[in-house]
């Protein structure tokens, strides 16, 4: 319940997944630009694997495919989020502050 | 001698992850006309790679609960279910990936077909 008292409904609705609430603009973004940011496979992939408790748990070809999306959506979420933190405190830069008030949201959220 | 390999191996990767999140922040910065500090960039960098750890742990467990030692969709689409987004956007991600198997099969299959009728005439 503490989620509830540090992100107010109102604002909750809003900017949770402000990337994934606007499917439309994302897809636009993927036909304009080619160059799309995403995490390489290989890493994502060796980054996982080195992560395992067991050598015999190896990673499905899809899986590494949905896992860097997964990583590319947290990645944008703590950016854009920290970014409206900054501006609604009228500031130019984003400070790790900022990034320091959004994480619990946004670590309970994932 | 292992340990020195396991931890350049380490490093390799942290910096591999910090790279990739200083492009998101610096596309995100110009977006938006605001600059991400380096320190921003350390902290969302090394908050990415310790989540990583949990997603790994959380991947692993689930593969091991369903009795299989190679990680597939199903429990990348469990470690999603926290927020009914990430689940619906996981989910959409992974139809679209089956949709792509299922016409490169079919692709490959009309291909075998026409050879198969060449090499008949």
């Amino acid at each position: 319940m503490a989620a509830m008292l540090l992100c107010p409904p109102a604002l909750e609705e809003v900017s949770m997944y402000s990337c994934l609430c606007k499917p439309a603009f994302v897809k636009t973004n993927m036909a304009a630009t080619k160059q799309e940011l995403c995490f390489k496979k290989e890493t994502v992939s060796k980054l996982l694997s080195s992560f395992f408790k067991e050598d015999k748990t190896k990673l499905s070809a899809d899986a590494v495919v949905l896992m860097t999306e997964m990583l590319k959506v947290f990645v944008t979420e703590a950016a854009v989020r920290s970014q409206k933190q900054a501006e609604s405190e009228d500031c130019n830069q984003v400070e790790i502050e900022h990034f320091e008030k959004i994480l619990p949201q946004l670590l309970l959220d994932f | 001698m292992t340990e020195d390999a396991d931890e350049t191996q380490v490093r390799r990767l942290k910096a591999a992850v910090h790279y990739t999140v200083g492009r998101f922040c610096q596309k995100i910065g110009e977006e938006h006309r605001r600059e991400f500090s380096r320190q921003a960039v350390a902290a969302i960098a090394e908050t990415t790679f310790r989540q990583c750890d949990i997603f790994a742990k959380d991947l692993e467990a689930f593969a091991r609960h369903g009795k299989r030692t190679k990680v597939s969709v199903e429990d990348v689409k469990l470690t999603a279910r926290r927020s009914a987004a990430l689940s619906n956007y996981i989910q959409n991600r992974s139809e679209e990936l089956a949709l792509q198997h299922n016409d490169l099969k079919k692709t490959t299959g009309k291909k075998r077909r026409n050879t198969e009728e060449d090499t008949r005439e």
